[in-house]
């Protein structure tokens, strides 16, 4: 494995490049503006369509072996949380395995602090790290840690008040039903391959896969744990009921079923608008990469926080699989960069 | 509210036995007791934990029962509850000793609990028996409905080879340890060797419960109790046989062989079997199993006339839709809107074809197969029907459509009412994502213009899930469906709460004609 450190500058733009916004979905807090695309790059396939075989060899290696003939992208902070007497764990990054081939990650994470033993090989439900989660297990993602995470994982259950402690079921098992809802609420549309989300009208994470099939294999693990989490706690911090979104515009009193259906397509019209605008604020906002691993003509780049985080994996310069989730300390403060220059 | 029910004119109950507080609990009690029972499984599912359900469905059961034990009896007997709810109602019914009056008579609630078992699938029924004796429950109705059921069955001798543990628990659990034991002791011997007092033990626990051929059913009670010695019934002498040659297992059921082949026949496959037992194969297994059979190039007969419409949407997903399935949807869509208490002139329908409606993978497709069948069976209850989708496709009835993108019903609603229907109907999960809570304001809307035409949503559900059918309106709480026959129910449960009494003799005139069996002459009583 040969690991250069390269830097590259890259625009949210090119991430999104070959894709075109689908009509805005909207449930509570949460919103999806899926991405839609006619290319889809069918040679990587993700371990759920793969069928792979996940497993632990020891506390801190995670590894899957891919028996498909095409190449699997291990999608960055994919996690496993199974029912046998095993140590839950979850990936540090993204990764790549050969078609036919077997790979093992020795900077993968315990998520589940006291309990011993390895996951047997076998196929798994996979899920992506909490959404407040990965900024830290990427920032962690070198080390050769298998607690490395552990502190993270308790201050997140203690902020979304379940037993303080390194394990993540406590969190999965606490909002079982919330979670499921969210798989339920956000559809994948035809020719999906990414979407961007926002939670409380913010944009918290851009998400693109190499094809449709992949999308929607990885799509649940995505709404459920990542995002779904993120929009837990900000109805945990706001209240049940949320306001419509600003994006919404309410249906007015009309007299007839002719000036509704006006009126509604007016409104559709209206929102779609919108969630065009929310991409085009993103469209220039600059991405630094890194490069860490090169595998099978694909190189895995972590980008530098500063609006992002998260990976991109490319194959030269065509960009097979982004995940990007908003960094905690731009949501944080993103009232103050979202406010107007100073003018008279 | 329109006239949802075409005749109350034959009530047979008033309620008079209930004070106003009953009165007004009753309906609610009812609609949640309805909401449960039409979907109740025993099983955990991907909304609930098994120990959620069983709560959930307790309480729903002691409510409605407390309140009105014959009410609760006669919602058993409607059709579209789960088996499940039935196992468990019956259960209760036999646990529970009669106090006070009421107004379904003794031998009705005889015949209401025969009835129930009647229903049931064996293996159901069975499991049935299983609760009642975790439940302790052993009282003379209960030993004598167990006994009856089982020694009186016609098809003993093919139950004893398929479920023969189940039965043991069952007969020794009605007899007890001992009584099954002398059983077995007596039923070794030949009928001429027994004698008068083992005689008499004989005819006083199996055969006054038999009605045809006692030889048969005391060898089956033999085999059942584990005395395989000098069998000579078909069936059971080939369960012994095929423990050394499995060729001669080729009349008992699949998964009976399938289990001495792994046990005593390591060497042959679970294709082997398929071909041996393809003959005895039950029809549930039958469209089951058309995959494998296919994969291992065993043709299996499949009749679609066996099935209901939902298993034969989700089958037809799977293996594709034929001109002989397509027939059979509409011949039972029609069947089953004859037998609703409703008729329309125009009835317009909402479907919801949306990704989410293609279901959890442990029941792939079931949602959009309700759905569907729903649909065919509301087209068939009017004399003109009007189907829109939710993304604007064609979905005209008996036809499969691919659930696929976000749901948007709003201006589907608006396409219907512009028709002028005189019901509409929403078929969806209530998952509405584009907007969500677009259809509700669309209702408010239109309800301001005074447009009052009805408008029930129905949900594809499969469990008594703890939170209910997701509404997509605070107006028109969601009704959940689980298999057509079940539309019924969510129709009575808003007569219900509509009007009392109308609603208990809707009630009555459904399941009357299993209940007045009972009754030489039907008490007609008036109502309120």
């Amino acid at each position: 494995m040969v690991f250069r450190n390269r830097q590259k500058t890259i625009s949210v733009a090119d991430v999104l490049h070959g894709c075109a916004p689908g009509r805005i979905q909207s449930v509570g807090y949460m919103q999806v503006i899926p991405l839609v695309s006619d290319l889809s790059d069918n040679r990587f396939v993700s371990p759920i369509e793969a069928d792979a075989e996940v497993f632990t060899t020891s506390y801190g290696t995670l590894g899957f072996r891919n028996p498909s003939d095409c190449l699997l992208i291990v999608p960055c902070h994919a996690g496993y949380v199974v029912k046998q007497a095993a140590q839950d764990h979850a990936m540090a990054h993204a990764g790549v395995v050969q078609s036919a081939g077997e790979r093992s990650y020795n900077t993968a994470m315990c998520i589940q602090q006291s309990q011993g033993g390895f996951i047997q090989r076998g196929a798994y439900r996979m899920l992506i790290l909490p959404h407040a989660l990965r900024e830290r297990a990427l920032a962690v993602r070198k080390e050769q840690s298998y607690n490395k995470l552990w502190d993270a994982i308790s201050v997140f259950n203690r902020e979304m008040g379940v037993q303080a402690a390194g394990h993540l079921e406590f969190f999965l098992k606490h909002f079982r039903k919330e979670l499921d809802e969210f798989v339920a609420e956000f559809e994948c549309v035809p020719r999906q391959i990414g979407a961007i989300i926002l939670v409380n009208d913010q944009v918290v994470g851009v998400e693109r896969a190499p094809s449709h099939a992949y999308w929607q294999s990885v799509w649940p693990s995505l709404i459920r744990e990542c995002y779904g989490s993120l929009a837990i706690r900000v109805a945990q911090l706001k209240g049940e009921q949320p306001e419509a979104p600003a994006s919404r515009t309410p249906v007015p009193d009309v007299s007839s079923l002719d000036e509704l259906e006006s009126v509604i397509a007016e409104i559709a019209s209206q929102e779609d608008e919108r969630a065009k605008e929310t991409v085009r604020e993103l469209l220039d906002e600059e991405l630094t990469l890194s490069r860490d691993d090169s595998t099978a003509g694909l190189s895995i780049e972590t980008v530098q926080p500063d609006r992002f985080t998260g990976q991109v994996i490319r194959d030269g310069e065509k960009i097979v699989y982004a995940s990007l989730p908003t960094a905690q300390k731009w949501l944080t403060d993103n009232k103050w960069q979202k406010a107007q220059p100073f003018a008279i | 509210m329109m006239e949802l029910v075409k005749s109350t004119t034959n009530p047979s109950v008033r309620m008079t036995n209930l004070s106003n507080e009953q009165r007004e609990l009753l309906p609610l009690a009812f609609g949640e007791f309805l909401d449960t029972a039409a979907t109740a499984t025993s099983r955990a599912t991907f909304y609930n934990t098994r120990a959620e359900q069983e709560a959930a469905i307790e309480s729903v059961h002691r409510e409605l029962f407390e309140l009105d034990r014959g009410v609760y009896a006669a919602s058993l007997m409607l059709p579209g509850l789960t088996d499940f709810s039935r196992q468990i109602g019956a259960v209760r019914l036999l646990r529970s000793t009669r106090t006070g009056e009421s107004w379904m008579t003794v031998p009705q609630e005889a015949t209401v609990l025969h009835s129930l078992l009647q229903a049931l699938p064996p293996q159901r029924m069975l499991k049935m028996f299983g609760m009642l004796r975790t439940q302790r429950i052993n009282n003379a109705r209960t030993r004598r409905l167990i006994l009856s059921t089982v020694l009186g069955a016609d098809n003993l001798e093919f139950w004893a080879v398929k479920y023969r543990r189940k039965l043991e628990t069952a007969l020794v659990h009605a007899w007890g340890r001992r009584t099954a034991s002398i059983l077995r002791a007596v039923l070794a011997k030949p009928i001429d060797d027994r004698t008068e007092k083992e005689r008499q033990i004989v005819q006083r626990h199996l055969g006054r419960f038999v009605d045809g051929n006692v030889e048969r059913v005391e060898q089956t009670v033999r085999f059942i109790l584990g005395d395989e010695e000098g069998l000579t019934l078909r069936r059971l002498a080939a369960y012994r046989d095929a423990k050394n040659d499995l060729v001669k297992g080729r009349c008992l059921p699949f998964e009976t062989l399938e289990g001495l082949r792994s046990r005593f026949h390591s060497d042959k496959t679970s294709a082997d079997v398929l071909e041996l037992t393809k003959s005895q194969l039950t029809t549930g297994q039958k469209i089951g199993m058309q995959r494998k059979a296919k994969e291992v190039n065993v043709e299996v007969e499949f009749d679609p006339a066996a099935y209901d419409t939902v298993r034969l949407y989700v089958y037809a997903y799977e293996m594709g839709l034929t001109d002989e399935i397509r027939d059979e949807l509409t011949r039972k869509a029609k069947s089953v809107a004859e037998r609703l208490p409703v008729r329309f002139e125009h009835a317009a329908i909402l479907l919801d074809v949306s990704a989410s409606m293609m279901g959890h993978d442990t029941q792939a497709m079931r949602p959009i197969s309700v759905a569907l069948a729903l649909r065919d069976v509301l087209a068939e209850t009017a004399e003109r029907s009007t189907i829109v989708t939710s993304d604007g496709r064609v979905a005209p009835a008996a036809e499969l459509i691919e659930p696929v993108g976000d749901t948007s019903l709003a201006v589907g609603l608006i396409t219907l009412l512009k028709r002028e229907p005189d019901v509409v109907f929403v078929l969806t999960d209530g998952y509405e994502n584009a907007p969500e809570g677009r259809f509700a304001e669309v209702i408010r809307v239109v309800r301001g213009m005074g447009i009052d035409t009805p408008i029930h949503q129905f949900s594809p559900v499969f469990a008594a899930e703890a939170r209910g059918v997701r509404s997509l309106s605070t107006a028109i709480p969601g009704l959940p469906v689980s298999k057509p026959e079940a539309i019924g129910l969510g129709l009575l449960k808003a007569l219900f709460e509509a009007d009392l009494d109308r609603g208990v003799a809707a009630l009555m005139s459904m399941v009357h004609p299993v209940i007045d069996a009972a009754q030489p002459q039907p008490a007609e009583l008036p109502l309120g």
